[in-house]
């Protein structure tokens, strides 16, 4: 079997009051019975709009979050990148301490950190060696998130997660990290769970795409079938929104 | 035909350094202007210019904006406070900064419209419900708070605030941008409609060309202070002249797109 | 990034410099003994002079000296005191935030309990079990003092605690310990500087009433508190018993808060800078 990623109907509920004295809690469906497989090295693409609930499927993914009910299973390590560049970063922290971090936690010596580091720094292209002792608020947001996806890789996970990777970033920056994406995940076999709002960017980054609306998939298929022939009316609704050049 | 708002030789600096470089445009009645460029590019401060809003710290150098014949930066502070919002309004990119969170939305609206001219309360209600009306908003929303409203419904409150005056220029700075792409599409559809009808002069502020392809008349392209291209929307999309707008084109993806990496 | 180090601190901060030069050096500012008596009519109760430039005491001490000593007493007890309410807010105020649940209900039930009270008198009765001595004192202030910390540092976490760096911590395995003290505490500091610094000045203003009242500094010990006792007896004509001591508590805690207010001012805008 060549599923990396296997979700069986997770569901996860958040308790929301209805205000801020009522005794009344009002369940929030955030993810209600979604199921997904994605096969190594390939992009499951997840597209839909605020409050569908695909940032939530990011943090199960990742187990920030347990599911409540169903399971969700990656076979190896599963790390991910935010949407904004600037408050993914700790300002206080320099390049050096931010990518090195995970390693660090592990026990793994100063030299072998440093080591890595570069190494990850030049695949995201950032090869130049005085970056590591500066602060993420010397770089533009293009180079935040490179920063980001280095951290995110140093421990060569099998899966890397990207919540909006490139929504927060100006259109001629966003084509350079998506064709980074792309490389490095030729490079280094990676399977994606690519997240956005904007189909156009999903369609050119994934292999399946499924639509989100309201905690539930509407509808998964592969890409070329949702661009071309998309049976469910939300997706077709989302598609026609799009403004063409 | 005579321009509304004539935009000449604009040189604004920041601590000596130029964030607007000699920047000219017009403004025509019953045409959308696009102002195109990506962060850093000084289109939002080219807005504010228009308005004599600039930040502290940042000084005009040289140029003038004309409205109606007159230089903006001639004018006497109430000259100009009764201009802005009233001739020249603008809508900012943020709809949930742009409002007030205490106030019901009626009472903003109400607000906006008294605040240029002096209404009798019948016609202030009349004149709500008109508005509302104009950008499609049921006038229950009245009654309600703006965080009780969705993004689409608040950037729709602000436009009507934005018209209640009935001006003769229309800022609008990246309006769509915060929301998702569906209700981006009403919006834009709103916008074309609101213009078919009033023949405002538009001055939209994006960095998206496929928004651009879909609301502009002209197109003017700014890049790290400099406009590097202007000319009708047709011809530079379909033959863009210099590197920069072009690289802002193509880096677009589309749907149906075959290209396995974007340019840049 | 170049701070706007503003007036206020700078003037503040000149004058708690200056004082902590006199505190460290006292045994070489001071011109005389602090506790060396003389009882012959014509040294008691002296106006200020050439020779004792705040005047003498009823006790015939040269009262300049015994204020230069009491500096040190008065700088020690505000930085200790404010330290140690900096330790059991800051940890206290970081666990609540970070935790929230359980442990955030029964921190958030203490710092109520500790509201409650009216902080001076329940110094006052703790002293007065312990015994008067000037490590009692910082320790109290100390332990009675750390509530309005605890909650300015929990609100920092709370929201810092949602911020995408923080979640990257957790799903690189970073340990919830370091998470608060290495990635969250520093970013959380801003609002901690300013308290801190005008607790100081409280915390010396403590020190002094409790002085005043015999529940501080034993005689013949000086503090600036217990000068001014036993100045309270001659006020209508020794008055510089009374002056220099009010005076000295005036401007050092004046000095604290103008550096409190200047850091609020520098740190303020920083804070709302960082989201573009």
């Amino acid at each position: 079997m060549n599923d990396i990623i296997e979700a069986v109907d997770i569901k996860k509920y958040f308790i929301k009051r209805k205000f801020f004295f009522s005794s009344k809690k009002e369940e929030e469906k955030a993810v209600d019975g979604v199921s997904f497989t994605v096969p190594k090295g390939k992009t499951f693409g997840l597209v839909g709009e605020s409050g569908c609930g695909k940032s939530t499927v990011a943090k199960l993914v990742v187990k920030v979050l347990a599911p409540d009910s169903g399971s969700i299973s990656v076979r190896g390590d599963a790390d991910i990148v935010f949407q904004d560049p600037f408050s993914s970063l700790n300002p206080r922290m320099t390049v050096r301490k931010i990518i090195g971090e995970s390693l660090f936690v592990r026990g793994i010596k100063k030299d072998e950190i440093e080591r890595r580091v570069k190494e990850t720094l030049s695949t995201v292209k950032l090869g130049d060696s005085d970056v590591l002792d500066k602060y993420p608020h010397q770089f533009s947001g293009g180079e935040r998130q490179r920063i980001a996806i280095a951290r995110a890789l140093i421990r060569r996970p099998e899966v890397l997660v990207l919540d909006e990777p490139v929504s927060s970033l100006d259109v001629s920056i966003q084509a350079g990290i998506l064709n980074l994406l792309k490389d490095l995940q030729e490079e280094l076999h990676l399977t994606y769970i690519f997240i956005s709002h904007d189909l156009r960017v999903v369609e050119f980054m994934s292999d399946t795409v499924a639509v989100m609306k309201s905690g539930k998939f509407v509808e998964v298929a592969s890409r070329e079938e949702i661009y071309a022939s998309a049976k469910d009316a939300y997706t077709r609704q989302l598609l026609e929104s799009i403004p063409e050049i | 035909m005579d321009a509304v708002l004539k935009v000449e030789n604009l040189t604004v600096t920041s601590a000596k350094r130029p964030v607007i470089d000699d920047v000219s445009f017009d403004l025509h009645s019953g045409e959308v202007t696009a102002l195109v460029g990506e962060s850093g590019s000084g289109k939002t401060l080219s807005a504010l210019s228009i308005l004599d809003l600039l930040p502290s710290g940042v000084i005009r150098k040289t140029g003038k904006i004309s409205f109606k014949g007159e230089n903006i930066f001639d004018l006497k502070a109430e000259e100009l406070e009764s201009i802005r919002g009233n001739d020249i309004a603008m809508v900012f990119q943020e709809p949930f900064t742009a409002l007030n969170p205490v106030m019901r939305a009626g009472i903003q609206i109400s607000e906006a419209i008294a605040a240029h001219k002096r209404y009798t309360d019948s016609e202030v209600k009349g004149r709500v419900e008109e508005l509302l009306d104009m950008v499609r908003l049921s006038s229950q929303v009245v009654r309600s708070y703006p965080h009780e409203l969705s993004g689409g419904m608040r950037q729709r409150l602000i436009l009507a605030m934005a018209l209640s005056c009935e001006p003769e220029v229309l800022i609008l700075d990246e309006p769509t941008t915060a929301l998702d792409v569906s209700i981006q599409k009403e919006i834009l559809d709103l916008i074309k409609g609101i213009q078919d009808n009033r023949r405002f002069a538009i001055l939209f502020i994006t960095h998206d060309f496929s928004v651009v392809n879909m609301v502009a008349d002209k197109v003017c392209v700014m890049k790290e202070g400099r406009i590097v291209e202007k000319g009708l929307k047709e011809e530079v999309l379909k033959n863009p002249k210099h590197p920069y707008t072009r690289k802002l084109i193509d880096c677009i993806p589309r749907l149906g797109d075959k290209r396995k990496r974007l340019p840049g | 990034m170049k701070d706007k180090l503003n007036k206020r601190i700078i003037f503040g901060a000149s004058i708690i410099a200056l004082m902590a030069i006199v505190a460290v050096f006292a045994p070489y500012v001071a011109t005389q003994d602090p506790l060396e008596m003389d009882l012959s009519a014509d040294a008691r109760l002296q106006a200020p002079s050439l020779e004792h430039f705040f005047g003498t005491d009823s006790l015939g001490r040269d009262v300049f000296s015994r204020m230069v000593y009491g500096t040190r007493i008065s700088l020690s007890v505000g930085f200790i005191a404010v330290f140690i309410s900096l330790v059991i807010g800051i940890s206290l105020g970081g666990l609540s935030g970070y935790y929230g649940g359980w442990v955030d209900g029964v921190i958030m039930r203490l710092v109520e309990v500790m509201y409650c009270f009216p902080t001076f008198f329940l110094i006052m009765m703790v002293i007065t079990f312990l015994g008067p001595n000037i490590v009692n004192v910082m320790i109290v202030i100390g332990l009675t003092s750390w509530a309005g910390l605890c909650r300015l540092v929990r609100a920092e976490f709370l929201t810092l605690r949602e911020r995408d760096f923080v979640y990257s911590a957790r799903v690189q395995g970073v340990p919830n310990g370091r998470i608060i003290f290495r990635h969250i505490l520093p970013n959380a500091m801003a609002p901690v500087y300013v308290s801190a610094t005008l607790s100081v000045g409280g915390a010396i203003l403590v020190e002094s009433a409790l002085s005043f009242l015999g529940l501080g500094v034993q005689i013949p010990t000086p503090s600036w508190g217990n000068i001014l006792t036993a100045g309270k007896n001659y006020i209508d004509y020794a008055w510089w018993l009374t002056l220099f001591p009010g005076l000295a508590i005036l401007v050092t805690v004046l000095s604290f808060n103008l550096i409190g207010e200047g850091l609020r001012e520098v740190l303020d805008p920083k804070l709302r800078e960082s989201r573009r």
